[in-house]
């Protein structure tokens, strides 16, 4: 089986610790032979100098400025720049990863979608993490994702969104899916917008997951854990997974 | 007539003394008569039934049947047997626990609703109820096919669920599409307890820091092999929760099951009000929404260095690392890493080299390192000295000047005051200070705390490990020491000079050397631990190692005059399970 395609996306390069520990998770993973597939922040055609310094399966795409411009700008009366980009990036992430599915350099059938944070949180652990996604992704299908209780009502309106934002560390499914989750995503945000709501991605996850209930499958994280949880499950290769089903007459 | 189902039904009505207003309370009470009526609706489905009753219950239904003119039918199919609250006495193991616990005043003041419950109020209650499982499984070891279908189904379930109707379509739907032991669960979010079960026992029960739903006790069940695999999960749980000295109803036990076991069952969602008959209408309109599990496993990964980033670009200006070495508890490693909180900010690398032997452990490690950001390093259990020597040669790999080493139970002491030597116990920044005080002083070697647990840095700890012929020609007057040896036995500790370097206070001298928190250099290392190794080294040796090249200038070695470290030790592990080496 062709091996997944990992998909991140570079973070600000201030603060510098953070970035540094995003690049060392990214070095990791090519020096592991994934199939990487990095959103850069440079202009197309341009990758950051630290970038270039890896090579290896690496495919560089350019996060079109427009991305920024169409993704809630208002959130920034809200939210800290750090907390804005995680969570912009956070709504973008079934977009980056669909691209990926798209544009498929590596011709994989499953896709890793790896939020910059959670990278940045394996750090050097990122190779056995890494190593630990790809045996998982090839084991599971249609689309995976990490889920955790919803206690919003108990939180105030900031700790919703960070709660949301955790919850998009990690995405993984086929091509069929993706595509098929892409649609319903981006209508169920442009609902929102409309609505003038802000999109929250907790509820629009809510959402394709009970669309798709039948192709989902996730984990479910302790109160109060982060991604963290199921990387740890998974590197002892010892882990279960929820899934809908229906029982039909199908 | 509507065609007999292969399915069956398995449920039990006693007189428990639900009818007895004076112990029940007026609002509480429902007498058996209103129990065989909503029986009744029960019997006339279409599905053999097995119903275990006391014998005015039997004699009641029958009559009851008897009246109605629907006897001759039903009884072709409906199979009573017989079991008494005699019988749960002394078949229900944890009768004495549910008494003892049902006059526990804690217990019954735990929620304001459960001193008039039955299962507080009536003595056969929760031994009837927890026994539901082992009379479906009963029933079930006679399938006649692993694939054949037996549910539990409480004999007052139609009150509630009256769209289970006559035709029993939602049963044969069951028999041809479920593959899988079926339970039906309602959100429970909030509250003290659950039934009576204290919150975080249960979540302990559960294995999870917070139970969010309740399976119900009133339907479950599914193919005979499923019944008997579950019913064995059953009562193990049934024995850990009575084990644990609490209590709720059989919903607990059956939540915790669903909880442990998610890949045995396939779970239907209900709402908030905890009511079954939309599983029956999901049933009925043959779809039904499920949620199941599906264990994902295979052999671990043979425990892999880490790998290191090579972009100096991306570093970080600081070069001290950590070890940090523990053993089968996440708690204890927790405490250790909160009580040096702040102290590792500057550090370029926390490396926690895990010995731990418990999967669940080290999976708990790997996920507080994650969360952390350190490196862990599943050391497969290589020892006490063996994970010291583990970090000596990660250390050695890496371009870190200096290595703070840590064990999991040398906290770094939050409480101000003096140690038994007259020593400050806080220091501030102590990591910053003691590296910057290390770099200053040239020194290869410093321990962290003066007053260690069998011993001060007053004495020379490792002259009692040399040989008696070494001792002899280093402290010709001092007799050989014995056991159990006492600081008066032991040589004064050599001390060139005290400095205050950085503004901390350091006796520069021969230290003894031990595993207690120390900070060395890449030299300091190299000359201790790796020219040469040994296969089995042991603390001792390392402490004579120390000595002799400090006495030939080969290990400029100090000791902080404070005593900063709190050697605290809160969760055990089996003593028989620490090793000093694989």
């Amino acid at each position: 089986m062709i091996s997944p395609t990992f998909v991140t996306a570079e973070p600000p390069q201030e603060p510098a610790a953070a970035y540094s520990r995003w690049f060392t998770g990214l070095e990791a993973i090519v020096a592991n032979a994934q199939h990487l597939c990095i959103w850069h922040e440079g202009l197309p055609g341009r990758v950051a100098p630290a970038l270039t310094s890896l090579s290896g399966k690496v495919f560089w795409r350019a996060k079109s400025p427009l991305w920024h411009e169409e993704t809630v700008n208002h959130l920034g009366e809200h939210l800290d720049a750090q907390i804005l980009w995680s969570y912009r990036t956070a709504l973008q992430a079934v977009g980056l990863l669909n691209d990926a599915v798209l544009t498929n350099p590596f011709a994989s059938q499953r896709f890793v979608w790896l939020s910059p944070d959670l990278l940045a949180s394996m750090g050097n652990n990122a190779s056995q993490c890494c190593d630990s996604l790809q045996w998982f992704a090839q084991r599971s299908s249609g689309f995976f994702y990490l889920r955790q209780r919803d206690a919003a009502e108990e939180c105030d309106q900031e700790a919703s969104v960070v709660r949301a934002v955790r919850s998009a560390d990690l995405l993984i499914g086929d091509g069929d899916t993706l595509n098929r989750i892409n649609a319903m995503y981006w209508h169920l945000y442009d609902t929102q917008l409309s609505a003038a709501r802000l999109p929250e991605l907790n509820q629009v996850f809510v959402s394709i997951a009970d669309g798709i209930r039948e192709k989902s499958s996730w984990f479910m994280l302790d109160d109060g854990a982060m991604s963290a949880q199921f990387l740890a499950r998974i590197h002892v290769r010892d882990t279960v997974v929820h899934r809908g089903v229906a029982l039909t007459d199908d | 007539m509507t065609e007999m189902s292969g399915l069956t039904l398995v449920t039990a009505l006693l007189d428990l003394g639900r009818g007895d207003a004076e112990c029940m309370g007026a609002d509480n009470t429902r007498s058996p008569e209103a129990y065989w009526g909503w029986l009744l609706e029960l019997l006339s489905l279409p599905f053999k039934i097995v119903l275990f009753v006391d014998e005015p219950t039997r004699l009641g239904v029958l009559k009851c049947l008897h009246d109605a003119s629907i006897g001759d039918e039903l009884l072709g199919r409906v199979e009573f047997r017989s079991l008494s609250t005699a019988d749960l006495e002394s078949d229900f193991e944890y009768f004495s626990d549910v008494t003892r616990l049902q006059s526990s005043a804690a217990w019954v003041r735990r929620a304001s609703w459960l001193k008039d419950s039955p299962q507080a109020r009536l003595p056969h209650y929760n031994p009837l109820v927890m026994s539901k499982m082992r009379l479906l499984a009963r029933v079930a070891a006679k399938a006649q096919s692993p694939q054949e279908h037996f549910f539990w189904c409480d004999a007052g379930l139609t009150r509630t669920c009256p769209n289970m109707g006559s035709a029993g379509a939602w049963g044969t739907f069951l028999e041809q599409r479920l593959d899988r032991f079926l339970v039906v669960s309602f959100p429970y979010e909030s509250g003290q307890e659950i039934h009576g079960f204290a919150r975080p026992g249960m979540a302990q029960l559960c294995r999870t820091d917070h139970v969010s739903f309740v399976v119900r006790g009133g339907f479950f069940g599914g193919p005979a092999e499923a019944v008997h695999d579950v019913a064995e999960h059953y009562e193990g749980l049934l024995a850990e929760a009575f084990a644990g000295g609490d209590m709720g109803t059989e919903e607990n036990v059956l939540t915790a099951l669903a909880y442990r076991y998610p890949e045995k069952l396939a779970r239907y969602e209900l709402a908030g009000d905890g009511l079954i008959w939309p599983l029956f209408s999901a049933l009925n309109e043959r779809r039904v929404p499920l949620v199941v599990a599906d264990r994902i496993s295979g052999n671990a990964p043979a425990p892999v260095a880490s790998v290191r980033g090579s972009t100096a670009s991306a570093r970080l200006p600081t070069r001290l690392d950590v070890a940090i070495l523990t053993f089968n508890s996440t708690e204890q490693l927790q405490l250790l890493i909160d009580s040096w909180e702040g102290e590792f900010a500057s550090v370029e690398r926390v490396t926690v080299i895990d010995n731990s032997t418990c999967r669940e452990t080290a999976a708990a490690n790997l996920s507080l390192c994650l969360e952390r950001g350190f490196n862990h390093i599943a050391a497969d259990n290589v020892g006490v000295c063996g994970g010291r020597q583990r970090a000596a040669e990660e250390f050695a790999e890496s371009d870190a000047s200096h290595l703070l080493y840590l064990e999991d139970d040398m906290l770094k002491s939050s409480s101000p005051g003096y140690c038994r030597s007259g020593f400050p116990t806080t220091v501030d920044a102590l990591v910053q200070r003691s590296l910057a005080a290390a770099v200053e002083g040239e020194l290869e070697l410093l321990k962290l705390c003066y007053s260690e647990l069998f011993g001060t840095h007053e004495r020379q700890w490792a002259w009692c490990n040399m040989s008696p012929s070494r001792q002899r020609q280093l402290h010709p007057a001092l007799p050989a020491p014995h056991p159990p040896v006492e600081d008066s036995q032991l040589p004064r500790t050599r001390v060139e000079a005290i400095s205050s370097l950085r503004g901390l206070p350091v006796a520069r001298g021969d230290a003894h050397y031990s595993n207690w928190p120390h900070l060395i250099s890449q030299a300091g290392n190299r000359h201790l631990f790796l020219e040469p190794t040994w296969e089995t080294p042991y603390e001792q040796d390392w402490m004579v190692r120390a000595y002799e090249l400090q006495l030939c200038g080969q290990l400029p070695s100090g000791v902080l005059l404070a005593s900063p470290i709190n050697h605290c030790r809160e969760h055990y592990y089996a003593a028989a399970e620490r090793v000093e080496h694989r």
